[in-house]
């Protein structure tokens, strides 16, 4: 909480040294939040957000308390953009949506193949796909039969509450 | 034991100079002087050879603006470091040129001039001493230690008396290699202040065997009045102690500084601050190489020489060429390892080095050096080297060098034409005209001030890497976007 | 007890850990005079541990793995900030051996156990080991891993029908099967082990007998690796699929001489593995034949700690940030004394009404309750977003009374002033849970709350 600290006196050139040398010291992390006599500063850098450096011994995740979500390596998601983007559907064709906000997994584990891709006949109620949300998997399926005429969704990308999944055009 | 030890800030000068090639512009110093004010120093050094050359030929500044804006913006007041007869430079100049230097610095606010002849032959700053004091400046004279089987106690307290008689103001120990120990302090600082009948003594010592600080201590012990710090950031290694050790020092002796630490604190962050927005390196102190003691080369020098070396491919012979400086050093008399010399023994030994023959090629100032050419050696060079120089004793000139050497004035004036400024007329005399005709004004009008959130913001302009800064202080938001 | 280099007093305390438990450990800190350093994922930018902490670094994008998960980048971060000292929460890293000895290896120091301590008791086969040294009972089972179906069965034999397979790397409730006849052993075996190795990336499983009517009773461990003390036990029966939902203390159901046995017992087991910080080993107590047995110890701290803050008075975290940096524990066991009756119940952003689905959204409007004996943990402000990516608590509300009707009604009026928009949330369901006549009788048992939702539905 921003409300008053309780080292706010004056700033002076030693508390921004201070800040300047943390800044420097942190200079592999992307974006960093400093605090100091009343002075608030937020950085960020150019470049992602992950710095460069591999993980050494990549540790791993933990088996006990919170349920963890899986150690699924899924790439990387594409960048958040929410590309606004005019959605060009064949006539008749259903836009499966996402039921809630989410993670999506276009198959039910890593290294599996995917629920459906484009051009697969699919039935009513078939699955298409996996929407995570807080750990719990959440099926997601076609309403109708068709063709899957587009996936418009990567695996793992973050979805929002009614974003448009993959599209199906009738037989 | 003295109850006063005033010290004598060398941040805008020597500092620098050791850590970071000279490179420290006006303008990096102006927004700090009404700080460097109040920390509480007796007296701030604003020039020296190396500063006043760097500025002309690379910083493009004229140093005169420069004596002229610091002296008018500080009331500490400043002392400028000339080498004596060559004053900025290597070579030797004439009485008239000396004395009008004297006359424009004085002209420029300077109220102390700090001479040193890098031979200790005080004939060679009379004339230094001599145009300072009828300009209206104090003079600090200069004895520089060296080590070696002539520089004994009993010597420097000759040269003492000798500056003694020209009426020196202060007296300055002056040991730009660090290699003064506590050891050697203890008895070369009471026979120094008991030769000095009086006269106050300052200590200048640089850092390179890291025993500078506790040196300190015995000089407040011995009675010496002052010492030559540096801001914390701009201390050790190469460079001079810092400030703040020193006084830490003093107040633990129950000596007094008059420095206000808050103050100091303060405008070492600054420093500190700038290193970081500049990319410069910070003073780190360094554990003593033993080595020192036998090669005695300047911390400037060396790394000068590291780059000079790497620029040839030859790094990895430094160690080699340190060795052969000691040997050289010793062929010579015992020259002390100080500007201009010490470039006159590094490169002779670079020769001898690269040559695989010693002293099959010597420069013509070495030959000078050993002719006499700059002063009265500490001792006689070796029979091999004068045999391989081809100079016999006869050969040898014990005259004051610069009697020689005709007035340069009247044909600079002829030159330059009567409008030709005092000023003008004595960078003619150092420069080529294409350097002086480099020169850029200051900016007007100059940064007198700064604050912590302006120097915060400096720095963030600085990064390349940064996107996008959000600042929030005081109420307001500033955002800076790469 | 392992001798460890000896511990240095902590200036700067990174959390390396998000949500209600990073604030509760920078208050516990802020108590310390202690300054923190918070590591953040892009999706908890504008947190409240965040704004707790001076000093943040964002190490990476909203998944876990990428971020909070990412031990090398939290200590480059420490490193990065002047931090000496880590606290892991819980989850996340928090019970990660190669975690603390990275800590340890780069000059940090891990606020909890020792590394192995956290290895040994992390395996769930050794673990159930050292408790049997320890000489505390251990549920009837398989005394190692089961290399296959025959074997299972072979053991599954011995104890009798229904029996459970867990998975050794498993915790948390994640990875149990229940078996209840021979014929169903091996096709859940082979589920079991293929689940165990996706979830856990370890296929290893054990076998217990599986007991009904038990009640989940656990024992808070504080250790300054000499003097070893139990802080009492919370009863955490009320579960929904092995997560829980209300904890309390005291156990109503424990008579004095079994919560005796119990602390003893797990004091001495504590004093076995050789620990250090706070843990919580977690038993079931099987009222029918008055026993309890081990099941597994948390080497970390349990979301459910206010409740043992609350009758007790000792504050766990800040215990814990003080042993990490060389202090000794004053009291004795004999100074440990409860007082009154604490139950905690979690909130957390599901619908009952769809399934418990996650509810993720903009808390629009936000009222936490207060008024005597109540607490409330919680990192949301009105306003906040509550993130899809991790856990989907919201706030844990304790009541506290002078008995277990007090602490009750304090907790019943604390939900009815509870006021969360913006996104569905359990209070409801929980108000309406702890309202239960077999809730109010204190008869709970661990299908409890499967128990009532049946008889809700119906």
């Amino acid at each position: 909480m921003s409300t008053a600290s309780p080292n706010a006196g004056p700033l002076s050139f030693q508390d921004v040294l201070q800040l300047v040398e943390l800044i420097q010291s942190s200079s592999r992390f992307s974006e960093l939040k400093l605090r100091s006599s009343g002075l608030e500063i937020e950085l960020r850098r150019a470049g992602p957000a992950t710095p460069s450096v591999a993980p050494a011994s990549a540790p791993a995740p933990s088996p006990a308390g919170m349920p963890e979500q899986g150690t699924a390596p899924a790439p990387q998601p594409p960048a958040a953009e929410k590309q606004a983007q005019v959605l060009h559907t064949p006539p008749g064709a259903h836009v499966v949506t996402a039921p809630m906000m989410g993670t999506v997994y276009r198959a039910p584990e890593p290294g599996a193949a995917p629920y459906v891709q484009p051009g697969q006949h699919v039935e009513a109620g078939q699955q298409v796909c996996i929407i995570e949300v807080m750990k719990l998997m959440n099926a997601v399926h076609a309403e109708h039969a068709g063709v899957v005429s587009q996936v418009l969704v990567a695996d793992g990308q973050v979805v929002d509450f009614g974003q448009p999944l993959v599209v199906i055009s009738p037989v | 034991m003295t109850s006063q030890y005033g010290l004598v800030d060398v941040t805008l000068r020597d500092a620098h100079q050791c850590l970071w090639s000279t490179r420290m512009t006006t303008p990096m110093m102006t927004p700090i002087l009404s700080a460097i004010d109040q920390v509480g120093y007796a007296y701030i050094n604003i020039l020296g050879g190396a500063v006043f050359d760097v500025q002309v030929r690379f910083l493009r500044e004229n140093p005169w603006e420069r004596v002229g804006l610091l002296c008018s913006q500080l009331r500490t007041p400043c002392d400028g470091l000339t080498r004596g007869q060559s004053l900025y430079t290597f070579e030797l100049f004439p009485d008239d040129v000396v004395a009008l230097n004297s006359k424009v610095l004085a002209r420029r606010g300077l109220k102390v001039l700090t001479v040193y002849d890098a031979l200790n032959d005080m004939r060679n700053i009379e004339s230094s001493v001599r145009s300072a004091h009828e300009a209206g400046m104090q003079v600090n004279a200069m004895l520089v230690y060296a080590l070696s089987p002539v520089h004994d106690d009993a010597y420097f307290a000759q040269r003492t008396r000798a500056l003694l008689a020209l009426k020196a103001d202060f007296i300055s120990i002056k040991d730009p290699t660090g290699m003064l120990t506590v050891k050697r302090a203890r008895t070369l600082f009471p026979a120094v202040v008991a030769a000095a009948a009086g006269t106050p003594v300052q200590l200048h010592t640089h850092c390179q065997s890291a025993e500078a600080p506790d040196v300190h201590t015995v000089a407040m012990r011995c009675g010496i009045r002052y010492g030559h710090t540096a801001v914390q950031p701009l201390a050790n290694g190469a460079s001079l102690p810092a400030a703040e050790d020193v006084d830490d020092r003093a107040r633990a002796l129950g000596v007094h500084t008059g420095i206000h630490r808050s103050a100091l604190a303060e405008v070492s962050a600054y420093f500190a601050l700038l290193a970081e927005r500049e990319g410069k390196p910070r003073g780190r102190p360094q554990p003593c190489d033993p080595a020192l003691f036998e090669h005695q080369v300047p911390g400037g020098m060396i790394s000068n020489l590291k780059s000079q070396l790497a620029a040839m491919q030859m790094g990895h012979r430094l160690p080699e060429i340190l060795e052969e400086t000691a040997r050289v050093r010793r062929d010579l008399g015992y020259p002390i390892l100080v500007s201009p010399f010490a470039q006159y023994i590094v490169t002779q030994a670079v020769l001898n080095v690269v040559q695989g023959e010693r002293y099959k090629t010597i420069p013509d100032e070495v030959r000078r050096y050993a002719l006499g050419g700059y002063g009265r050696l500490a001792a006689e060079p070796s029979a091999e080297f004068m045999a391989r120089a081809r100079i016999r004793p006869h050969d040898v000139c014990t005259a004051v060098p610069a009697a020689a050497l005709q007035p340069a004035l009247p044909r600079l004036r002829q030159q330059l034409g009567a409008s030709a400024s005092d000023e003008h007329l004595l960078l003619a005399a150092f420069y080529d005209r294409s350097f002086i005709d480099a020169l850029q004004p200051l900016p007007t009008p100059p940064r007198l001030s700064t604050t912590p959130l302006m120097e915060l913001l400096r720095f963030l302009e600085s990064r390349t890497d940064l996107q996008r800064a959000s600042v929030r202080y005081a109420g307001a938001e500033i955002t800076l976007s790469g | 007890m392992h001798p460890t280099a000896a511990p240095r007093p902590l200036t700067r305390v990174l959390v390396a850990n998000r949500g209600e438990i990073a604030v509760r450990i920078h208050r516990a800190c802020h108590e310390l005079g202690l300054p923190t350093v918070q590591v953040y994922s892009e999706a908890d930018r504008d947190s409240m541990a965040v704004q707790m902490a001076d000093r943040a670094v964002c190490i990476g994008p909203a998944r876990s793995s990428d971020s909070y998960l990412r031990g090398d980048l939290i200590v480059q971060a420490a490193q990065a900030l002047g931090a000496d000292a880590v606290h892991p929460g819980y989850g996340f890293l928090s019970e990660n051996a190669g975690f603390a000895r990275l800590c340890e290896a780069s000059g940090l120091t891990f606020i909890g156990p020792p590394a192995d301590a956290i290895a040994t008791m992390g395996d769930k086969a050794r673990a159930r080991a050292m408790a049997r040294e320890a000489g505390m009972p251990i549920t009837p089972g398989s005394s190692g891993t089961l290399a296959d179906a025959a074997a299972a069965r072979a053991v599954a034999a011995e104890l009798g029908y229904p029996v459970i397979l867990k998975a050794v790397a498993g915790g948390g409730g994640r990875g149990m099967r229940v078996v209840h006849a021979e014929a169903d052993l091996a096709g859940h075996f082979d589920t079991a082990v293929h689940e165990a190795r996706a979830a856990f990336g370890d296929g290893a499983v054990y076998v217990e007998k599986f007991l009904t009517g038990i009640r989940h009773v656990e024992i808070q461990i504080l250790s300054d690796g000499d003097t070893v003390l139990h802080l009492g036990e919370r009863d955490c029966s009320s579960q929904r699929r092995n997560q829980k939902l209300v904890e309390e203390s005291p156990c109503p159901a424990l008579s004095p001489a079994m919560r005796q046995a119990m602390g003893d017992a797990a004091v001495h087991l504590a004093r076995h593995v050789g620990y250090r910080s706070a843990g919580t080993i977690e038993c079931i107590v099987d009222p029918a034949s008055d026993v309890f047995f081990f099941m597994e110890m948390n080497t970390r701290i349990q979301v459910e700690h206010p409740v043992t803050e609350c009758v007790t008075g000792i504050d766990i975290v800040k215990e814990q940030i003080r042993i990490a940096g060389g202090g000794r524990l004053t009291m004795r066991q004999a100074d440990v004394q409860t007082q009154g009756h604490a139950i905690e119940c979690r909130i957390n952003a599901e619908d009952p009404q769809r399934g418990f689905a996650p509810s993720p959204g903009r808390i629009t409007s936000l009222h936490f309750p207060g008024g005597p004996g109540i607490r409330v943990d919680s990192h949301l402000r009105a306003g906040m977003q509550v993130v899809p990516f991790y856990d989907s608590l919201i706030a844990k509300i304790i009541a506290w009374g002078r008995d277990r009707d007090e602490a009750l009604a304090r907790l019943r009026r604390a939900l009815a002033e509870l006021q969360v928009e913006g996104v569905a949330t359990t209070a409801g369901f929980i108000a309406r849970l702890i309202d239960s006549e077999a809730f109010r009788r204190g008869a709970v048992h661990t299908r409890f709350v499967e128990a009532f939702m049946q008889e809700q539905a119906a």
